[in-house]
């Protein structure tokens, strides 16, 4: 631990870490992966540190801001007594409180195993294969290696949960970590996810803080698994208060006809990293990613994808926008890698941005590394402002000048998710959006959105 | 004839500049109630330029003169002012909207309009059949409406969706902006059957044309001639038909010629 200084920002957190390491047996070491796995963060962690601007993927993001609260892991036994209405539908709650998983609030559901993690280690033998099989366990498709953050999540690795989808749930799976705290509070959370061959799911991943004063920290790592013909919907909600801040690493591993369709509405959190990555593995398969950032104030997003096609007839498809105010910053950075067996790639990406203030920032950066020959591939990047030849032609129509900006960047936005399943749940995400826009483009509050029948598509 | 009335539209001595160069050099024009009006005239007299100006268009530096709609300053007020008070333009070049359906379009700037004449939002029925009947009127599909403002559509169904609008949002004045090119004789036709139709509960309008085709179909009452910045000669119909025979060369050489001073009323 001589190189994870305690004064280095966030590295106090890893002092247990370190404790259950040493008071270990050497059996339990070479018996237990998950100590393995905290061990090999906290190596990886020493080797690295946190990553800096001077770290080339994370070039843009200065998180210095961000990670210098004298942070606390989630202690006691903290419960949350019901699910707070937060979404306009009803859902298989996963609920974490304060860090902690809240089972109480989870009834039992046809077609879905829901293991705590946190009850798993703490059963103190287990061998590791998370999901039933060696091939689906935590640390397979995201290792320590790869990244800062997943290694101190693996260093912290304690709560999170194991999610195996054997037959097509009722409902969205709410995947959610729920915080209220007057300290600044520091989330580690593990999710690995198996969908069974020809199951079909969607899964909403949202953080959201009750906390006014203090912020709270979200470092969230996701494996997730999709066996042939499944299906999963992932929308990631990031549309919560400036204090909450939260870097999401994700990585969906795909086989032969599997589909996976990514949402990420990025709104209101004050600090947001997701680091997205999906492999084709098999034929056939289809990858989609859409990512709206609607930022103002100092709020930063940064989305970092990339699209592996590692088998033929794959496709991938990608649209990310960010509309960026004040002196907010969007960051996009995608990679598509076709392989050389990767024949018959159908790869698209495009991301567009429209910068409303002089200090508002905007980084793009598409990345392509094409090894096969018989590939289609596409990608269009653009930064720009409010078209003003549309903006008058609707004043010549009648509306006012900040009625024709929310009309424009309404629909520019909207093309996202628009086809974002769960209908009550797109109205609630337009809904939200919009006021946010109109709050942007500083919109007289007495304005009632149903004056412009927006909702009429 | 009109002396009762007050003057729809009164242009004075209006010299505008974009750039730093002069386009129009003093115009004057005077619209009443219940008059068809042409200005015609070659490519870069400033007969667009007009247009965007009344329309209120930004970019263009007012140098001298006068413009009153409806009694009220024009130049005083922002585009969507204008647009309430009831002046509209069908535009040369319409604007593609990617992703705002044409019935959320109309929809917003027929309440906007209401909102600030102090009138309550339209029902959904009474603005569904009005739409319906504007689309008929253009001989445009009900899915027409469904698309998105302008994206995908042909220069032909711009042209028509500008009149379609001017159906749907029932202007005091439309100024119609070469709003014949581009059209095939079909299309023409369309167009100027909507735009006699409409006349009525259009008050007025001031048609702008290089061509001579359009005043077949839609009769003028007056006819302007615009050369270099400047209305150089009015007259009725009549004045078209001449132009057409003789060509814009004529013009040329008259306007080198003689000094005429601008008419405007008759």
């Amino acid at each position: 631990m001589t190189n994870l200084q305690e004064t280095k920002p966030l590295m106090h957190l890893l002092s247990a870490t370190f404790d259950s390491l040493q008071s270990a047996t050497p059996e339990q070491l070479e018996h237990n992966p998950f100590l393995q796995l905290r061990k090999q963060g906290l190596d990886a962690l020493a080797r690295t540190g946190l990553p800096t601007p001077r770290d080339e993927e994370w070039k843009y993001l200065n998180l210095a801001p961000y990670i210098r609260h004298p942070y606390q892991l989630p202690a006691g036994k903290e419960s949350l007594s019901h699910l707070p209405q937060i979404l306009p539908i009803t859902t298989i709650p996963v609920v974490f409180f304060n860090g902690l998983f809240q089972p109480h609030l989870l009834s039992p559901v046809h077609g879905v195993t829901v293991t705590s993690l946190a009850q798993l280690l703490d059963r103190g033998s287990h061998d590791g294969t998370a999901l039933g099989e060696q091939e689906h366990s935590i640390g397979q498709l995201l290792s320590p290696e790869d990244d800062p953050f997943v290694a101190l999540n693996a260093a912290l690795l304690h709560q999170g949960a194991l999610l195996h989808i054997t037959q097509n749930p009722s409902q969205p799976i709410y995947l959610a970590s729920i915080t209220q705290s007057d300290q600044p509070l520091f989330v580690n959370l593990r999710f690995a996810i198996r969908l069974s061959t020809g199951t079909a799911a969607t899964i909403i991943l949202d953080l959201r803080t009750l906390s006014k004063t203090a912020p709270t920290f979200h470092n969230i790592v996701s494996e997730i698994w999709l066996e042939t013909e499944s299906a999963l919907t992932l929308i990631f909600l990031q549309n919560d208060t400036a204090q909450n801040y939260g870097v999401l690493t994700t990585r969906i591993a795909q086989t032969a006809r599997s589909r996976s369709r990514l949402y990420t509405i990025t709104a209101g959190n004050g600090m947001v990293r997701n680091t997205t990555s999906v492999q084709l593995n098999e034929p056939e398969a289809e990858t989609v990613l859409y990512g709206l950032s609607v930022l103002r104030d100092t709020e930063v997003a940064d989305h970092h994808t990339a699209v592996e096609h590692l088998a033929p007839n794959c496709q991938s498809s990608e649209l990310y926008k960010s509309i960026v105010a004040d002196q907010a910053t969007n960051i996009f950075n995608g990679k598509i890698f076709v392989h050389p067996e990767a024949q018959q790639t159908n790869a698209y990406q495009s991301n567009h941005n429209i910068l409303l203030s002089d200090d508002a920032q905007v980084y793009t950066k598409p990345q392509l590394e094409i090894f096969a020959d018989d590939v289609r591939c596409t990608h269009g990047a653009t930064v720009g402002q409010l078209p003003q030849e549309a903006v008058f032609y609707l004043r010549t129509r009648g509306l006012p000048e900040t009625v024709a900006d929310v009309l424009l960047l309404h629909a520019f936005a909207a093309e996202v998710y628009e086809q974002l399943p769960l209908e009550p749940l797109r109205a609630w995400i337009d809904q939200q959006l919009s006021h946010r826009l109109f709050d942007i483009v500083d919109l007289a509050a007495d304005r009632k959105l149903v004056d412009l029948q927006f909702a009429t598509s | 004839m009109h002396n009762a009335k007050q003057p729809l539209l009164t242009i004075e001595n209006l010299h505008v500049a974009v750039d730093d160069k002069q386009i129009l050099k003093g115009v004057d024009l005077t619209i009443y109630p219940g008059e068809i009006h042409a200005i015609m005239g070659p490519n870069g007299s400033g007969k667009s330029t007009l247009a965007a100006v009344l329309a209120g268009r930004e970019d263009y530096t007012i140098l001298q003169g006068r413009v009153f709609f409806d009694g009220k300053d024009l130049l005083e007020m922002s585009p969507e002012e204008r647009a309430a008070a009831g002046l509209f333009l069908a535009f040369q070049y319409p604007v593609e909207i990617p992703g705002v359906s044409m019935l959320t379009f109309l929809r917003t700037a027929l309440n906007e309009i209401r909102k600030s004449n102090g009138e309550e939002p339209i029902d959904t029925r009474t603005f569904l059949q009005r739409v319906r009947e504007a689309a008929q009127l253009l001989e445009l599909g009900n899915d027409f409406l469904q698309r998105a403002v302008n994206v995908g559509f042909s220069g032909g169904e711009k042209k028509r969706n500008e009149i379609l609008q001017m159906a749907v949002l029932r202007p005091k004045l439309a100024i119609l902006d070469e709003t014949d090119s581009g059209l095939d004789i079909d299309a023409l036709k369309i167009v100027a059957n909507a735009v006699n139709s409409l006349f009525g509960t259009i008050q007025s309008y001031l048609i702008i044309t290089h061509y001579q085709r359009l005043l077949n179909y839609i009769e003028p009452d007056y006819v302007h001639v615009m050369y270099d910045g400047k209305i150089v000669r009015s007259g009725d119909k009549t004045l078209a038909l001449e132009l057409e025979a003789k060509g814009y060369d004529w013009l040329r050489s008259e306007t080198l010629s003689s000094i005429e001073l601008p008419s405007t009323t008759t």
